[in-house]
């Protein structure tokens, strides 16, 4: 403790599928402003282009921390894992410390699984974290009176009874919350995009829901000034820093006691603060009036819980009324229905951007009940809805009843819940196109695309390997092993298969996973992608990602990209025509110049590059870097390519770098070398050609590319502004997940 | 050149409301008289994405992330 700069550091690692990035999390706001008033000193490590998993923990460490704590979720707890086991081995004497959710009704599982987390702090932790952490920094374990903790004791693991819930016996509920000290006024948190919570609990009985479990049904509140304390707090850093943007509200249901968010957005009102808030909220607990408020106090976005429009279902859930109610005609959940729809109607009408959630594969659901559900969300006029499947949680009731319902649930081998059965074959149900999950196969089929062909991979990783494409029939052990140590946090892994009959393909791309998860590879998405033969000569490529599975089956042209050899796309293109491929490769027609000059010259005639915007959008161009400046072409270690040999190169044309198992250190000097040799053999410094992008590995001999490159240069800037309209999907579908996920 | 339904700007007006992706394309355009170079036009485009993007958050929502492992929540 002494020779700690710092007593503890927060990570809160990206979860599966987000954007790599270390952000601040809410609940180590409310830790750390309890610590702060018992003297201990914590901070929040935040990286927004973090490199791999070993510099992440090296960055961790440098801050020379007494403890390192993770919030750790289901879907980030591998990389929790990984960073944690990376840390044991650069510095083995390390407290690490694991909360959340995962570990609050799975530590024992965790623990005696892995043997890198010394302990977990249960629950709702301000009051039981000062003392176990105080207590850990000295070097001593918690006694067996400490409730809230798991931890290994002479081998054997100690789980303690769970943690009083924060306020729960506070004279008042309205005010109950007061008793913690906050994020904001405490100055752990300045930024509202972290957002902010009125209150903890939700009092219903919904079967399947954590919250539920975590606040043990019991609803405390912060005091509406408290509430407003804050909220003037981010008001003044959004004037102060001159960003709009919207301030989440995290409680369970925002409006669970309408008078209250009535007194509270009345307040809001009074005071002037212009903020942008959202929240999710039940609609049985908000009527016209109250979303009328909401709109004029700043609210512009609200979620609403159907999870099922069955009137049995929920009764089977205890969305509305516990199962054991006993009205059997159901009468509470048919008003139920009837509320979703008026408040989504009402909300609409209002101006909110109003979603809904379902939860496929509920107790007693049939398939036929799914497709009523679907039915039901196709009558709303919302903005978008999220289409889950049920998974069963620890620590919830239904996690115990399960198998009455014909649900299967276990522990995988890293001692996380699996939902493994459902009483019907969920994914045969086809999501609506207002699911949130198109937007997600939008943006992994741009990813695809751009790890597949562009040049210049845009990075979301800073200077650090964030592509791999890996063209084998498997994802061996070697090569896992290899990219865990490789690849960036949140990079992407794009795996490329040859043409596999159908059943071998389905098992193979199973087995790849298991792998990767076996290995703990940081990637954000693990893309695989099947070649398919068509009838012409494009190819047509199919991807299979775990976040878009259901596509495969119900909109395959939302799961595949097509591809040419060709130029031809981009001729029919000049001549206004939409491109037929989305994918080709441009080198043919630089080659044989003369009909792309003549029809580059029609766009070059115009005042460029206002004719473009009145075309469709171009087709992209496969390795562009090759042809075009700007572009950096190979000259960095952000994408690599793997052969079935095991051979690492930077371009499929370019020469191997070196092999599975290389160093990035060693490749990145083999680069230097290769890039170094092939321009002093073209004499590129002797040579006064401004446009050449010096790619050191077009595929072409030398000859040829420098003298495509004097004969075509008048047609390269119209190129450069083709380019830059085809990847307008793709940089508008990056950069709102980007701003998503901050 | 033929003009067609599904352009450039149309796609643009679809995915930024017609306000953002005229202003847009109008910047775009000034840019490419002065001759700019490319890469500062995509940081360009990039930045004004990412206004446009903070300024409709509310089309961004976190809470119906599926990520989660709390159903239909976002992580706090």
């Amino acid at each position: 403790m002494l020779d700690s700069v710092i007593d503890i550091a927060f990570a809160f690692p990206p979860a599966i599928g987000h954007v790599g990035s270390f952000a601040r999390h809410l609940g180590v706001g409310y830790l750390r402003a309890a610590l702060a008033e018992s003297g201990i000193k914590s901070c929040q490590y935040l990286n927004p282009q973090p490199g791999t998993v070993s510099e992440v923990a090296r960055d961790l460490l440098a801050l020379k921390p007494g403890i390192i704590g993770f919030t750790a979720y289901d879907a980030n707890f591998p990389l929790c894992l990984s960073i944690a086991r990376s840390i044991k081995q650069q510095q083995p004497s390390m407290k690490i410390v694991f909360g959340g959710p995962s570990v609050t009704f799975g530590a024992k599982e965790l623990l005696a699984r892995h043997e890198s987390i010394d302990l977990c702090i249960l629950g709702e932790s301000e009051e039981t974290t000062p003392r176990v952490l105080g207590d850990l920094l000295e070097g001593t374990f918690p006694e067996d009176d400490q409730v809230g903790v798991a931890f290994r004791r002479h081998g054997e693991i100690v789980c303690t009874a769970g943690p009083p819930l924060v306020g729960a016996t506070a004279p008042s509920v309205q005010s109950a919350l007061d008793v913690t000290p906050s994020p904001y006024l405490s100055g752990m948190l300045q930024d509202g995009r972290t957002g902010l919570l009125t209150g903890r609990g939700c009092t219903h009985q919904c079967q399947y829901c954590c919250f539920a479990a975590l606040g043990r049904k019991k609803l405390r509140l912060h005091s509406v000034e408290r509430v407003l304390a804050e909220l003037e707090l981010i008001a003044a850093h959004q004037q102060r820093t001159g960003q709009r943007y919207v301030v989440p509200i995290h409680d369970d249901a925002f409006t669970l006691l309408p008078a209250r968010a009535q007194s509270l957005c009345k307040t809001i009102i009074d005071r002037g603060l212009k903020l942008i808030l959202s929240c999710v909220t039940r609609a049985d607990a908000v009527d016209d009036e109250l979303l009328k408020l909401m709109r004029a106090a700043g609210f512009v976005g609200v979620a609403f819980g159907l999870e099922s429009a069955v009137p049995s279902v929920l009764r089977a859930t205890g969305k509305v009324r516990p199962p054991d109610w006993p009205d059997h005609e159901l009468e509470p959940e048919r008003r139920f229905l009837e509320q979703v729809r008026q408040s989504v109607i009402s909300a609409k009408k209002l101006g909110f951007t109003v979603g809904v959630s379902i939860i496929l594969g509920l107790p007693t659901e049939t398939a036929a009940d799914g497709e009523a559900t679907l039915r039901f969300i196709r009558a709303l006029p919302i903005d978008y809805y999220s289409h889950n499947f049920l998974c069963l949680f620890p620590g919830t009731p239904l996690w115990d009843t399960h198998s009455h319902f014909d649900l299967d649930c276990s522990i995988d081998e890293m001692g996380l819940p699996v939902t493994t059965g459902y009483a019907y074959e969920v994914t045969t149900l086809r999501p609506l196109p207002k699911c949130m999950l198109e937007r997600d196969a939008s943006l992994i089929r741009v990813l695809a695309a751009d790890a597949m062909y562009d040049c210049e991979a845009p990075s979301a990783t800073g200077d650090s390997i964030s592509t791999v494409i890996i063209e084998a029939e498997e994802l061996t052990a070697e090569t896992a092993e290899w990219l865990h140590k490789v690849l960036a946090v949140g990079g992407t892994l794009l795996q490329l298969y040859p043409p596999l009959k159908r059943d071998q393909s389905e098992q193979r791309i199973q087995r790849d996973r298991c792998m990767m998860t076996e290995h703990l590879v940081p990637a954000r998405h693990y893309i695989q992608v099947k070649r398919t033969p068509t009838r012409t000569r494009n190819d047509r490529y199919v991807i299979a990602c775990s976040k878009t599975d259901l596509y495969r089956t119900h909109k395959p042209s939302l799961v595949s990209i097509t591809s040419t050899d060709g130029p031809s796309p981009m001729f029919a293109w000049l001549r206004g025509v939409s491109a037929s491929c989305e994918l080709c490769d441009v080198s043919p027609a630089l080659l044989q110049s003369t009909e792309l000059t003549r029809l580059t010259r029609c766009i070059d005639a115009e005042p460029a590059p206002s004719p473009l915007t009145q075309m469709p959008i171009p087709p992209r161009f496969r390795y562009a870097g090759r042809w075009l400046k700007e572009i950096v072409s190979c000259k960095s270690l952000d994408r690599l390519e793997v052969d079935s040999e095991g051979n690492v190169r930077c371009c499929r044309f370019g020469d191997p770098l070196g092999k599975v198992g290389d160093t990035k250190e060693h490749l990145t000097g083999r680069l230097s070398e290769l890039a170094r040799i092939a321009e002093q053999r073209r004499g590129c410094h002797r040579c006064t050609m401004a446009e050449c992008p010096r790619c050191p590995f077009p595929g072409l001999d030398d000859r040829t590319y420098c003298g495509t490159i004097m004969q075509c240069a008048p047609a390269f800037r119209t190129l450069s502004w083709i380019r830059m309209y085809s990847r307008l999907p793709s940089m508008v579908a990056r950069q709102r997940d980007w701003t998503a996920a901050e | 050149m033929e003009t067609k339904k599904k352009d450039v700007r149309s796609w643009m007006r679809k995915q930024l409301g017609r306000e953002t992706a005229d202003a847009m394309l109008k910047k775009l355009d000034k840019m490419a008289k002065k001759k700019a170079p490319f890469k500062a036009i995509e940081t360009m485009i990039a930045a004004d994405l990412s206004k446009h993007f903070q300024k409709v958050r509310r089309y961004l929502d976190r809470h119906m992330d599926i990520e989660c492992p709390f159903p239909g929540k976002g992580s706090k």
